[in-house]
């Protein structure tokens, strides 16, 4: 009996010393960020890559525009340059295309970020154990794989700030100066991801007490942002979203996992033990739900905070004295198989190649037979694919923030998708010169209608001296406003 | 010589068994079309060892979600003859044995507790939604109250042992195991307000559960989730329920009704019993689902009427002990005598007047088989639905299978307009959207619509009669 206990305690061993190896960490974090890659190919995925892919080409071959000709029909150059810079740096100086940037640097960028992460955790002495399952647990975040799988707005952001907070944390001066630096590339990118910087820097040096030292961080970021938005009045964003999109089970699209969420309640429990002794984590805690809750990109920033302290949490949950064992060892594996099934499905919801090859060809044939000039209408879904593969404007596309009239537009949109008063629609048309209707099957199922007796679909079906069906295949149609 | 009271007990389940039987043998059909498609997926798994998963006659093709551990259980009895109507009867009556249970938990009285048993068998509810039914609620009722039973027992190893394999049995099976976390939740608020400390064990088994439930949930119904974000807890149900509230009191049973409330009052308030929390938070518990539309308005009366009819046994309770505080008490078996009078006379007479054999003749389903196309579609009512896809092997153009069902609220209305509306063209228009060749209308359909025949026939010959109760779209 007592050798039978002794080989379950070493075999425990033996799995916790593999489990909380960096080297299976960092191995699993790349199969997991190339995974994607692989399936779908080495190849740029996702609006966000394409939005990149357009702005930057153009950048290369021309200058900063000052006016973006094809979003929303025609807007100001309003975006956020911090990503758009690094990548024609890179293309300039590496002489790597534009292409292979957007596919290799997310991937690079995640295995290097998870790296700093796990780093500035073991300068903070957490536990080789802790630190292996933070890591886990943000690895198998949606919001990590969302990020890093395809070039989104995070990759280079989240980077900097783990790097400048790495060089924060060290004692030695010249770390100092090289986070002065990294913080201020980081000023190009979005207020949020700065305002992180703010935060974290400053809520480490009052725990450490040396807040005389974030004098120096602030007001050199602080100035930077100043100068560099004194051009193009950036603000913060603020967005509104339901509470259920910050899930990405339930309606979000790079949400947090319910699972971590859950395991995060009990890591305030946790901090909770020592109640108002940890009144600077909960601070800091509250802080970033705000965040949160004013721009829905900072879930990046929860995910990291959330990760930690989940990884207390089940600790905490398996560490309290439990009457049923069986009971405890349950919930743990459940808790921890939510956390996996979520990453999971997002990775291979994620595998699939977007836009599909059915909507690429349609795109390319607009691109072949189409205008310069001529506005093509869509969900706004497809909005940055008509811009970037068919090099066509749009009506309507994600990049809402600083659109002109972008709300209207929205409005007209809805308009026209379900309006079956053919005067008017075409009214709408004519005002904003839109002459070739986009749909794919997505669309058609749910997306914006249901059956061909809708809105538009009726319309179009059912006038044929006003509408011609030029493209239909795979369920993809491209129709003429005549 | 006193009667044994477990003997009694054994008479009453056998009555409900006996009850449950009969009415489901005095129709050739099961009631709900529900049953047949529990039926069609069961056959599936016969043929192919798995579910369906996409179904090509439902609403004319689609991807669905069925929690498979119902089918797989009962596809290992499919052996036996009838099994969709034996079973239901067998699980149904073991209300009798589990209500006798924790009502005997409860008040630790056999009287009241034999009352209780007599009085779960005979909920006229059972005949809307249990009898001669085969869905999965004929076992989810009996496996949630069993659960409940469990969970006031939790320090014996057994019943934590019962509570662990349930839960996941419930979970797998359907997803009204999220009941069971809101009975838990409102359990929980229920105890510290009245300042009752909770067993450390089932903090630790409310924990186990509520993530069990919430793992095995979002793995059977992640497309669910996928598709429609937090709205997939409303089902994608083109229906809206309504309420009435003296139909409901009928259906609940005016005994239990009266006595559960005042059971729960005296339970909670007077008593501060573990036990009535529990059964108060799972009346709590459904009425917060009913209160969010989440539940399906009879489904929903079900379980509230279940947990009155627990609730009633501290009544019965007192009603005795009142009782042996009065003159009365020589008369004890006398009045015993009328109470199971009365509770025959309002709770197993209505049962039996609300059974309805919903289907009688089912030919015309059959007749479609051997006289239509493989690939033509049939406009019936929603209630119809499966029974297309069973019966007659065609597509349907809606069923109650909602869930990832493409456009239901618009399929609903242009069924509901082939039948009350008063256009030819349209209802030409709607047959040739969904690729239906076939319009049945019979006795049943003609009565819930108010009508006496399609009312555009004559206006066209495109539409014509081809049997009684079927007319052919030939254009």
């Amino acid at each position: 009996m007592f050798k039978m206990e002794n080989a379950s305690q070493k075999l425990k061993r033996i799995y916790t010393k593999l489990f909380a190896n960096p080297y299976i960490i960092f191995l699993l974090a790349f199969i997991i960020l190339v995974l994607p890659s692989l399936i779908r190919g080495f190849d740029i995925h996702g609006q966000e890559s394409y939005f990149y892919y357009r702005i930057s080409n153009y950048i290369i071959n021309n200058e900063i525009p000052s006016y973006d000709f094809l979003s929303f029909g025609g807007r100001a150059f309003l975006y956020n340059m911090g990503s758009i810079l690094f990548l024609v740096l890179f293309n300039l100086l590496l002489k790597i295309s534009i292409i292979n940037l957007l596919v290799f640097i997310p991937i690079i960028l995640g295995f290097f970020s998870l790296l700093l992460f796990y780093l500035i955790l073991r300068d903070f002495k957490v536990t080789r154990t802790t630190s292996s399952f933070i890591c886990y647990l943000f690895i198998l975040s949606p919001v990590f794989l969302y990020s890093f799988t395809h070039f989104t707005s995070f990759p280079i952001p989240l980077f900097l700030n783990l790097l400048g907070f790495y060089f924060v944390i060290k004692e030695r001066k010249i770390f100092h100066y090289l986070a002065f630096f990294v913080y201020i590339m980081l000023s190009f990118f979005d207020f949020i991801h700065i305002l992180f910087a703010l935060i974290i820097i400053f809520f480490y040096l009052w725990k450490n007490k040396k807040l005389n030292r974030f004098i120096p961080y602030s007001v050199i970021i602080l100035l930077i942002i100043y100068l560099n938005n004194s051009f193009v009045h950036f603000g913060i964003n603020i967005i509104n979203y339901k509470f259920y999109e910050y899930f990405s089970m339930l309606g979000g699209e790079y949400g947090l996992s319910i699972f971590l969420v859950f395991m995060s309640f009990f890591g305030m429990a946790y901090l909770w033990k020592k109640k108002y002794k940890n009144t600077l984590y909960y601070l800091f805690f509250i802080l970033n739900i705000i965040m949160l809750i004013l721009n829905i990109k900072y879930i990046i920033y929860i995910t990291l905070i959330l990760s930690v302290l989940g990884a207390y949490g089940l600790k905490y949950l398996y560490q309290l004295k439990w009457d049923s064992i069986i009971i405890r060892d349950l919930t743990v594996i459940m808790l921890i198989a939510g956390v996996i099934f979520s990453g999971a499905l997002f990775l291979v919801n994620s595998s699939e190649r977007n836009p599909n090859s059915g909507v690429y060809n349609a795109l390319i044939f607009i691109e072949d037979n189409t205008n310069p000039r001529d506005v093509i209408l869509s969900h706004e879904k497809y909005g940055i694919y008509i811009n970037s593969i068919s090099s066509r404007k749009n009506f309507v596309d994600i990049n809402k923030a600083y659109a002109p009239r972008s709300e209207l537009r929205f409005y007209y949109l809805k308009k026209i998708f379900y309006d079956k008063d053919l005067s008017n629609t075409l009214k709408l048309f004519e005002e904003f010169k839109i002459t070739y209707i986009f749909i794919t099957p997505e669309m058609k199922n749910s997306l914006v209608w249901t059956n061909r007796n809708q809105g538009l679909l009726y319309l179009i079906d059912r006038n044929p001296e006003y509408f011609r069906l030029i493209y239909n295949q795979d369920g993809v149609e491209v129709w003429r406003v005549l | 010589m006193k009667i044994k009271p477990l003997r009694i007990l054994a008479v009453i389940f056998l009555l409900s068994f006996v009850f449950n039987l009969y009415l489901s043998f005095s129709s050739p059909y099961l009631n709900n079309d529900d049953s047949y498609f529990n039926l069609r997926v069961i056959e599936n798994i016969r043929n192919t060892g798995l579910p369906i998963i996409y179904d090509e006659l439902s609403h004319g093709g689609r991807f669905i979600v069925v929690q498979p551990l119902f089918h797989y259980l009962f596809a290992l009895f499919s052996f036996i003859p009838f099994y969709f109507k034996i079973f239901p009867a067998i699980i149904i009556s073991s209300l009798v044995l589990i209500s006798y249970l924790i009502a005997k938990e409860i008040t630790n009285d056999e009287t009241s507790s034999l009352f209780t048993a007599l009085l779960s068998g005979f909920i006229p509810l059972y005949s809307r939604v249990l009898i001669n039914q085969f869905t999965p609620y004929f076992v989810v009722l009996p496996l949630t109250s069993f659960l409940l039973f469990c969970f006031m027992k939790l320090e014996n190893k057994k019943y934590l042992i019962c509570f662990i394999v349930g839960s996941s049995v419930l979970a797998l099976m359907h997803p009204y195991s999220f009941l069971l976390i809101f009975i838990l939740l409102f359990y929980i608020l229920l105890m510290n307000t009245e300042g009752i400390p909770i067993m450390k064990l089932k903090k630790e088994i409310m924990i186990f559960t509520f993530f069990l439930v919430l793992l095995i949930n979002i793995i059977i119904f992640r497309r669910v989730f996928l598709e429609y974000g937090i709205h997939a807890v409303y089902g994608n149900n083109p229906l809206s329920n309504t309420l009435n509230i003296f139909k409901s009191i009928y259906l609940i049973g005016i005994i239990p009704l009266c006595l559960g409330i005042l059971g729960v009052y005296q339970g909670f308030f007077k008593m501060k019993k573990e036990s009535i929390i529990l059964i108060s938070s799972l009346i709590l518990g459904i009425l917060f689902l009913l209160l969010l539309g989440i539940t399906d308005i009879d489904i929903g009366l079900l379980f509230l009427s279940f947990g009155l009819v627990i609730a009633s046994s501290l009544s019965i309770k007192f009603l005795f002990i009142y009782l042996e505080k009065t003159k009365f008490n020589s008369f004890k078996n006398f009045v015993i005598i009328c109470f199971v009078f009365l509770i025959f006379l309002l709770s197993l007479v209505p049962t039996y007047i609300s059974y309805n054999k919903e289907f009688t003749n089912l030919n015309d389903f059959k007749w479609f088989k051997e006289n239509s196309e493989s690939d033509e579609a049939i406009i019936a009512p929603l209630e119809y639905g499966h029974m297309i896809s069973y019966f007659s092997r065609r597509k349907n153009i809606i069923d109650s299978n909602f869930l990832l069902a493409p456009d239901s609220k618009q399929r609903n209305y242009d069924v509901n307009l082939m039948y009350t509306g008063w256009s030819y063209n349209k209802a030409i228009e709607i047959s040739k959207e969904y690729g239906a060749e076939y319009i049945y209308i019979n006795d049943n359909i003609k009565k819930f619509y108010n009508i006496q025949d399609l009312k555009y026939v004559q206006d066209g010959k495109c539409i014509t009669k081809v049997k009684e109760n079927i007319y052919k779209v030939i254009c």
